[in-house]
């Protein structure tokens, strides 16, 4: 069984997990917002950018990205500067996690507003409205339900994927167990972390399937 | 349709079968080889060249070395070290050559070898500090170390007597030392031999600045209970002490003989 110095640690590196996943979702869905609204605007240097964001944190590993941020870009600045610019451990993970998921959210993003029919905007137009007023008030609510399986998909795979934060010296939960196993030889250990894993996702899993049933009530 | 289609599956079935059998068919003489797992980024024990990306370093030279004495062939498994001890107890591989400090811990756990390299824990602090030669002086600083090494688990110790670390655990060594450069910490405590290695390759960044705080010479770390390994290891280890082989390896590595006289009197701190 577990002795209590353990289950402070298991909660500890627990409390590390929500942390991340609490502070990288909102940032990701407020910065993936942005993106996606660039990705599909007439302004053809945001729609450059909104891509070349999306294909660079979408198309490298989240672990390497870590590293950059953590170790490679305090390096590069003491050899520019001369001086050490240290990063927080902490601030190194909800950067490159809230970077990471804002590129997946705003592609999902894009394509829940996409596909929306056109003629809603052709509609909001002909009734006087400018395309902002159309999209905040016609296109992205309706877009909403759909996308919701999309971002809660996303939180879940945040939550797990936030074992990688224990590359730059913070204890999530994974890496406490693993600790606690290889230094007892019990495998164990690894039972307790999948029970709260599971935990964890299910209440986000729970959450979102009854937001969807509501906010979809009128379709 | 349905029928095609159970057949199809039983024959898939059936092939993979015999692929998987086939594969299994030449049984290669398993005494012979000597599997050894090693976590390959640790300089300058085992890392890779950075020419070539060959597996080279002192623990490798000495595991070839090795391996030659007992009449075997040697096989290297790179392994991450948080964990590297699970793959020894599960038989994944036979020793642990992976500058693996002797502890009354391992030694209850595991069969372990005779020392075949002398260790002990140093403080590195970077050039542009106050250089900290003492526990005390680290005291509120952010200390950085390789995760469940004897460094780490001092590092606890320290701790729990109450200095007042802000430890943090990496991965690898070479993590730590790139977050000492980058100023994210202020100290790391390390193995001396590997500070050594390191404040060789970046003289004006680091240095060494306290004394070695802990004999803790390093061994071969084997399955508890295989002792016709562990006493074939020891006499080998003590052939090539006598014969000069481990001053050749120990001069090469760390322009030092650390290999033979070793004080076998550990002073762990844990």
């Amino acid at each position: 069984m577990l002795s209590e110095a353990q289950i402070f640690a298991l909660l500890r590196g627990t409390g590390n997990t929500i942390l991340i996943t609490a502070v990288a979702i909102p940032i990701g869905i407020i910065f993936g917002m942005i993106l996606a609204l660039g990705r599909i605007s007439g302004n053809k240097i945001l729609q450059k950018l909104s891509w070349l964001y999306v294909w660079f944190f979408r198309g490298t590993p989240l672990l390497l990205q870590l590293f950059i941020i953590h170790f490679a870009i305090p390096l590069i600045a003491l050899d520019i500067t001369g001086n050490k610019m240290p990063i927080n451990a902490y601030m190194s993970c909800f950067i490159a996690f809230s970077l990471n998921s804002s590129a997946y959210l705003a592609e999902f993003f894009r394509a829940g507003i996409e596909s929306i029919d056109k003629g809603q905007m052709e509609a909001s137009k002909a009734l006087g409205m400018t395309y902002n007023q159309a999209m905040f008030h016609i296109i992205i609510p309706q877009s909403i339900k759909r996308l919701i399986p999309s971002v809660g998909n996303e939180i879940i795979t945040l939550i797990k994927d936030t074992s990688l934060a224990s590359t730059v010296a913070i204890f999530d939960l994974l890496r406490t167990t693993k600790t606690m196993s290889s230094s007892t030889g019990k495998w164990v250990y690894y039972i307790y972390a999948a029970a709260v894993y599971l935990v964890l996702t299910s209440v986000i899993q729970i959450a979102f399937d009854k937001t969807e049933k509501k906010v979809g009530i009128y379709e | 349709m349905k029928k095609k289609l159970v057949f199809l599956l039983v024959f898939v079935m059936v092939f993979s079968v015999v692929v998987v059998g086939c594969t299994n068919e030449e049984p290669q003489d398993e005494a012979k080889i000597l599997k050894v797992g090693t976590d390959d980024a640790y300089p300058p024990f085992e890392f890779h060249d950075e020419k070539t990306n060959d597996l080279i370093g002192f623990d490798i030279d000495f595991g070839y070395a090795l391996a030659e004495r007992l009449g075997m062939e040697i096989e290297w498994i790179p392994t991450a070290w948080d964990g590297i001890f699970n793959g020894v107890n599960t038989g994944q591989y036979d020793a642990i050559i992976s500058c693996t400090s002797l502890t009354p811990d391992r030694m209850e756990s595991f069969a372990m070898s005779k020392p075949y390299l002398a260790n002990g824990i140093v403080i590195v602090s970077p050039t542009d500090t106050e250089p900290a030669s003492t526990i005390e002086q680290l005291s509120g600083k952010k200390v950085g170390v390789q995760i469940e090494t004897t460094s780490d688990i001092a590092a606890q110790k320290f701790i729990a007597d109450g200095a007042k670390l802000n430890l943090y655990k990496y991965d690898t060594i070479m993590d730590a030392f790139a977050a000492l450069k980058g100023g994210s910490i202020d100290y790391i405590l390390v193995d001396n031999s590997v500070g050594g290695y390191y404040i060789q390759t970046d003289v004006e960044s680091f240095a060494i600045t306290s004394e070695v705080l802990s004999n803790e010479p390093i061994g071969v770390t084997m399955a508890k209970g295989n002792t016709e390994l562990q006493e074939k290891v020891n006499t080998a280890i003590k052939e090539m002490q006598e014969d000069g082989t481990m001053t050749a390896l120990s001069m090469k590595w760390f322009l030092d003989d650390l290999a033979t006289n070793i004080d076998e009197d550990l002073q762990v701190i844990e």
